[in-house]
């Protein structure tokens, strides 16, 4: 192959990823200039490139009524989600590998029609349930009807994690002593921990963006932040410059989780790529 | 007292049967070797003993213990496993204490053991390495040592060496030969090669897979010796020795067995159909006693101390061993000799062993 057409063969690849990048990052890039220029500029035809950042649209979101109550709640939400779906996911994976598991097959069946259902189904039950145990417009509440997705989620992608740990490993424990359960905890987490970590990111990052289920089981206590954004649009007016600091805000936890665990995200969706 | 007492074992997958009627006793301190190709149940029956295997009737004892339904943990076995199973996410020292920390044993009692395990094979200085750092020969040596540091009443090896480049076999098998005869355990020993099962046996156990076999898988039990020089049918005949052994159709008339012109001593007892077999290193070329036919040299496999020639003859092919000074060209036409008390005869019906 010539030198050019390698050049170009390199070129090419790249090109392609600087034009998805940037149609990516772009709708980002926009509102974070909104939330750094004042009104004027903001809004100004043809857009002003040049500017100086003004902060207060910053301090007025986090300020706002609610905002930081409801980033809180969030951060909450994601952890109890995450706890509630390893705990139950990481035995169900364990055992849903094992290939003498009666109904396995209708298990992982059930469990992906779950993952795939839309989730406005479980608002008008679970509105009612909830009301009436008391659950309703609590973070508890709201980690919980969260598993309808977590969990099958999950055990689906922890089962593949625990499908790569040669079974001798489990044995060779068994023969030395371990039960199950500490099997689980010594062999099969620490190993399947890249895959773990993986699951624990990508469970956070569609239970922070979730809005449908948190808009009808919410009020005020329990709002998360996507309702909080929603909260900036008034009867009258939209507060652009406050809004779109507030969509900064709330994604930049989720955006430096995933650069400071990309690695793991790889690392861990690639497991079982390779024998 | 066995060690490890087999009894009426079948084991089973769902329909499949993969064990039947096996019967062994392995007494204490012997060295057993399970030999056969794949799918004669070896590793299964293994497993078995380890208590990693269900769907099974009959009895196991270890120790004269009954333990049919006693945990893996408590039938006093240590394994070491074909691919190691080492914790990759473990040190050297926290594989090899693995158990003892399950136990909850004393810290200075597990430091001590350790040490002096990973001093027998050679490891002292890797303790802090993890699996993933260490080289093939390195990690078999962890797992030895794990199974090492339990002092069970019986090592099981399952195909240990078989991920192992041939040079560094070698020495392994010479060094858990060594621990054996250190330790004076019994030790059960699963391989599909005949060269581990030959130099590393007290006895062999040779198997084979139940559409072969009939009544039972095991072919036969015996010292390599026994299972060299007496095979007990066509099945171990044609298995153990390397290159395998040349077989004949022939046929019993009388005192004599005749494979085409040829003659051999025989008996009136003889089945009528025989199977005649003969090792290489038996097979004579030129001049020489007994029987001979002429064959046409078609290859020849130099190993330097000895040569392995591929002849044509009328009665079929004929291998034959001899030292490295022989000297033939291929296309030559020479004399092909039997020796008369090497042969061996099997019924062609059951081949079963039969005696003149």
């Amino acid at each position: 192959m010539s030198r050019s057409a390698s050049s170009r063969n390199t070129l090419w690849p790249y090109a392609v990823a600087l034009v998805a990048v940037a149609i990516s990052l772009f709708p980002i890039y926009w509102i974070l200039t909104i939330a750094l220029k004042n009104r004027v500029d903001a809004f100004a035809m043809p857009p002003v490139w040049l500017f100086s950042p003004v902060w207060e649209n910053f301090g007025k979101a986090w300020s706002s009524t609610g905002f930081s109550g409801a980033f809180f709640n969030s951060l909450i939400v994601c952890a109890i989600g995450n706890v509630l779906a390893l705990a139950a996911g990481i035995p169900a994976a364990y055992y849903l590998n094992k290939k003498r598991v009666p109904g396995r097959r209708t298990i992982l069946i059930w469990l992906l029609i779950s993952y795939m259902l839309p989730e406005f189904l479980f608002i008008v039950p679970m509105y009612v349930l909830f009301q009436s145990v008391g659950l309703y417009d609590t973070v508890i509440g709201l980690a919980l009807i969260y598993q309808v997705f977590t969990l099958p989620f999950t055990i689906w992608l922890l089962r593949a994690f625990f499908a790569d740990i040669p079974e001798a490993l489990a044995e060779a424990a068994r023969l030395e002593g371990a039960s199950t359960l500490r099997i689980v905890w010594t062999i099969y987490v620490p190993i399947a921990a890249p895959g773990i970590a993986a699951t624990v990111i990508l469970n956070s990052i569609k239970m922070w963006n979730e809005l449908t289920i948190a808009l009808a089981l919410t009020f005020e206590k329990a709002q998360t932040v996507t309702l909080a954004v929603a909260g900036f649009r008034g009867y009258a007016s939209i507060d652009w410059g406050a809004m779109s600091a507030a969509s900064i805000i709330i994604i930049l936890p989720m955006a430096l989780f995933a650069i400071l665990a990309q690695r793991r995200i790889v690392q861990g969706l690639s497991l079982g790529a390779v024998k | 007292m066995s060690a490890v007492s087999l009894q009426g074992i079948d084991i089973s997958y769902g329909s499949v049967d993969v064990v039947r009627n096996l019967d062994l006793d392995i007494r204490s301190g012997e060295f057993v070797v399970f030999v056969g190709p794949s799918g004669c149940g070896k590793s299964t029956t293994l497993r078995l003993i380890a208590g990693l295997e269900d769907g099974r009737s009959g009895q196991i004892s270890i120790g004269g213990r009954i333990v049919n339904d006693v945990d893996p943990a408590k039938r006093d076995v240590a394994m070491v496993f074909q691919n190691y199973a080492l914790f990759p996410h473990m040190s050297v020292a926290d594989n090899i204490s693995f158990g003892m920390r399950l136990r909850g044993e004393a810290k200075e009692k597990i430091q001590a053991s350790v040490k002096d395990v990973a001093r027998m094979v050679g490891l002292q200085d890797q303790l802090h390495k993890r699996p993933g750092a260490l080289s093939g020969g390195q990690r078999q040596r962890v797992a030895l040592a794990r199974a090492i540091v339990r002092k069970p009443a019986v090592f099981l090896f399952d195909e240990p060496l078989s991920n192992l480049d041939a040079e560094f076999r070698a020495v392994m098998r010479y060094e858990l030969s060594k621990l054996h005869r250190e330790l004076g355990s019994t030790m059960i020993y699963v391989t599909h090669d005949q060269v581990e099962a030959m130099t590393m046996g007290d006895r062999i156990a040779v198997l084979a897979p139940l559409k072969q076999a009939g009544r039972s898988n095991l072919m036969q039990f015996g010292t390599p010796e026994e299972v060299y020089h007496r095979p007990a049918n066509l099945f171990v005949a044609k298995f153990i020795g390397s290159p395998p052994m040349n077989f004949f159709d022939g046929h019993a008339n009388g005192a004599e067995v005749s494979i085409g012109a040829l003659r051999f001593p025989g008996a009136s007892h003889l089945p009528a159909d025989l199977t005649l077999g003969i090792r290489p290193e038996h097979v004579g070329l030129g001049t020489g006693e007994g029987p001979s036919v002429t064959g046409t040299v078609e290859g020849v496999e130099n190993l330097g101390h000895e040569k392995l020639w591929f002849l044509a003859t009328e009665q079929g092919r004929v291998v034959a061993r001899t030292s490295g000074a022989v000297s033939h060209t291929v296309g030559d036409r020479i004399s092909v000799h039997f020796a008369t008390d090497k042969i061996h005869l099997f019924d062609r019906e059951t081949g079963e062993r039969v005696e003149v």
